[in-house]
Parts: structure tokens; sequence; C-alpha cells
């Protein structure tokens, strides 16, 4: 019987499925709530919605995403090579960051409330950067740990 | 403040995407050809596994017969 070759795409696709799987978790009361407005014919959970956005539930969901995978990164003892091992470590930085600043400048009334809903430029690209360093951190992590399972056997 | 503030997140965001992104699949394809190797070679090593075994088995009965004799 003939072992399958590996394919690139396949850890990516892995990876696509825990960061689906992690932000049904992290996102449940939101998505509870969008459920109970849904059904209730838009009557009930329009405004338990709008306080969770705009308390920043999604970025902080972003937050813990990106934490978990560095974690998991410094956990496993595996080291990137290169400049990419320098953005392994420094993207979560900057993504706490850009998100402690906005919350800072959003305190002190420098710029408005409104920086913590998803119809604001920052939030996308926080959002955005969370999923890029989830989905190629968290595939390559797959993938060196299949090649240290495949030098041992 | 705002423009600011969102042009330089900007310029953040697209530089750190370049070095993510282009890390990742120099990385992605050395770690693929390692894997693979090792797939064919562990495939390879099966394949002539049942060989081996009935050399083994062959050698077994010769042994057996010669001491008989």
């Amino acid at each position: 019987m003939e072992k399958r070759q590996h394919r690139t795409w396949e850890y990516y696709w892995r990876a696509i499925k825990w960061l689906l799987g992690n932000l049904v978790f992290g996102l449940f009361p939101l998505l509870f709530m969008c459920v109970v407005y849904w059904c209730s014919d838009k009557k009930i959970g329009g405004h338990d919605i709008d306080d969770q956005i705009y308390e920043g539930a999604i970025l902080f969901v972003c937050l813990a995403l990106v934490g978990s995978v560095l974690v998991d990164v410094y956990l496993s003892n595996i080291r990137f090579n290169g400049a990419f091992r320098l953005v392994v470590y420094l993207w979560p930085v900057a993504i706490v960051g850009i998100v402690s600043l906005n919350y800072l400048l959003i305190k002190l009334g420098i710029i408005g409330k409104d920086r913590f809903s998803m119809h604001s430029y920052t939030s996308w690209i926080v959002f955005g950067m969370s999923v890029l360093y989830i989905i190629f951190v968290k595939s390559n992590l797959s993938m060196k740990e299949d090649v240290n399972y495949a030098t041992r056997v | 403040m705002q423009h600011v503030f969102e042009i330089s997140i900007t310029i953040v965001a697209l530089a750190g995407a370049w070095f993510l992104i282009r890390g990742s699949l120099k990385d992605a394809k050395k770690n693929i050809e390692v894997i693979n190797e090792s797939v064919t070679r562990h495939t390879e090593r099966r394949e002539a596994k049942p060989e081996v075994k009935r050399n083994k088995r062959h050698l077994n009965s010769l042994h057996a017969h010669q001491s008989h004799l």
C-alpha cells in the first residue's frame, strides 16, 4: 500500500479549521445573541450584540487566539529560521500594541468609541493581522511537528 | 490623529504580512520536501519487508531440513 504524499495546502486548511473552531467557541456569547436576535424577529438582543462589539469582544478573541498560537510555538521547542522567526515573535507584540494604543486613545477621548466596532478600519486591520498570523504560523508549526516525527521514524 | 494612527498601523501590517507570508511559504516548501522524503522511505521499507520475511522463512526451513539430514 503506497502512503499518500503530503501537500502544503493541507496544512493551511488544517490551520483554517483550527481558527474557525476556536472562533466559534470564543465568540459563542455573541453568536448566541445573534441567534436569539434572529429568532425573536430582531426584538431581543440587538442592544447586547452592540454592547459586546463596542466593548471589543471580537478584538479580544483575536488577541487570545494569537496568544494561544504564540504560546504553542514557544512551548513546542520548535524554532523557525531567519526573518520568519523574528516575525513570529514580533507580530503578536504589534497586534497587542495596536489594540492597546487603540484602547488608550479611546479612553483618552482622542478617537471615537466606534474604533472598536466592526465598521472601523483599525478593527479590520487587527482582525486581518490575527487571521494571517494564525493561518501561516499554525500551519508551519504543524509542518515542523510532522518533520520532527518524520525524522525520528 | 486618527489618520496618523491608521496610516502607521497599515504600514506595520503590510510590512509584517510580507515577511510573514514569504517566510512561511519558504519554510513550508522545505518542510514538505522533508516530510515527503520520509514518507517515500517509509513506503519503500514497508514494501521490502514481506520479501525479507519470506526469505527468512525459507532459510529457516532449509536449516530445519539440514538438521534433519
